[in-house]
């Protein structure tokens, strides 16, 4: 089915259309939280309400961009909202913080080796550390340029800009996220 | 540790990172938004932002309403005496009332 008829059968509030979209963009979305979040329960949870948000507000979706952008976008904003809440529980509790990465690199290295785990665990704090000194503009477009199926164009639909500039942020990010590794990594030493 | 040894690693951590495979959705991760969704429409009406302005403004209607209630409730013509009267102007020229009296 193509999206536009998706579209206009979810206008028309047809609920299995509904069912239809979640199937098909579920994947996509969830990748998509995940890879903001680095936690697999949280990205389901955050993915589940873009899904609502969808179902709320298609009616006054208006077609300027494609159907997949607009629920990108969703999943994107969510998912900084998300950042945003869990940087400010951190404040809050330096204790926690540290908890909460402990927590989440366990979800995502289990099920491999002890050695190679710990060591990928230890691995990711520091990405995690690293991707939080990024503004959001390089963030997102980071994130997202990791992630199958978003083209270099998508991203810049999503995020409202050219490719050329998603390009720059990038490059911009990824050299930001160098720097900072290599800093990390020399505080550590 | 030195500097081509700390390249190398800070190149394998992004690599790993950039090749992160994906996750594929639980196994009730449908069934569970079905259920958020049901709750959502249920409580539709609850959080509707109209709602919210309508209670505000019920809210302010009833502060208003009380409060001219409780000012109309108040005697506003008290009965006056004319001793009352001239003790109010003595009081005002400093005089002493009881010599009015007299």
């Amino acid at each position: 089915m193509e999206e536009a008829d998706l579209l206009n059968d979810l206008l028309n509030g047809d609920k299995a259309s509904f069912n239809k979209l979640v199937l098909r963009y579920r994947t996509t979305v969830i990748n998509t939280c995940y890879r903001f979040l680095l936690d697999k329960e949280d990205a389901e949870d955050v993915a589940q309400e873009v899904f609502i948000e969808v179902y709320r507000s298609i009616k006054s979706f208006r077609g300027e961009s494609k159907l997949s952008t607009w629920i990108y976008r969703i999943a994107v904003s969510k998912s900084l909202d998300e950042l945003k809440k869990r940087n400010r529980k951190k404040r809050i509790s330096s204790f926690g913080k540290s908890m909460h990465i402990d927590f989440v690199t366990n979800l995502i290295v289990g099920g491999k080796q002890p050695d190679k785990a710990l060591e990928e665990k230890e691995n990711l704090k520091q990405v995690m550390k690293a991707l939080d000194i990024l503004p959001d503009s390089q963030r997102i477009a980071f994130t997202l340029s990791k992630i199958e199926g978003y083209t270099n164009t998508e991203i810049a639909e999503i995020m409202n800009t050219t490719t050329i500039a998603v390009e720059s942020l990038v490059y911009r990010a990824k050299k930001k996220m160098t720097d900072e590794l290599t800093l990390i990594l020399k505080n550590n030493n | 540790m030195k500097e081509q040894e700390l390249n190398n690693k800070v190149s394998q951590i992004l690599n790993e990172f950039e090749s992160m495979e994906g996750i594929q959705p639980s196994s009730d991760w449908d069934a569970s938004l079905l259920k958020k969704l049901n709750y959502s429409k249920h409580n539709k009406f609850i959080s509707s932002p109209l709602i919210n302005i309508a209670a505000v403004v019920v809210v302010v209607v009833i502060i208003n309403a009380g409060f001219l209630v409780n000012l109309l409730s108040k005697p506003t013509n008290e009965s006056i005496t004319r001793k009352d009267e001239l003790q109010i102007v003595s009081k005002e020229l400093l005089i002493n009332p009881t010599s009015i009296n007299d």
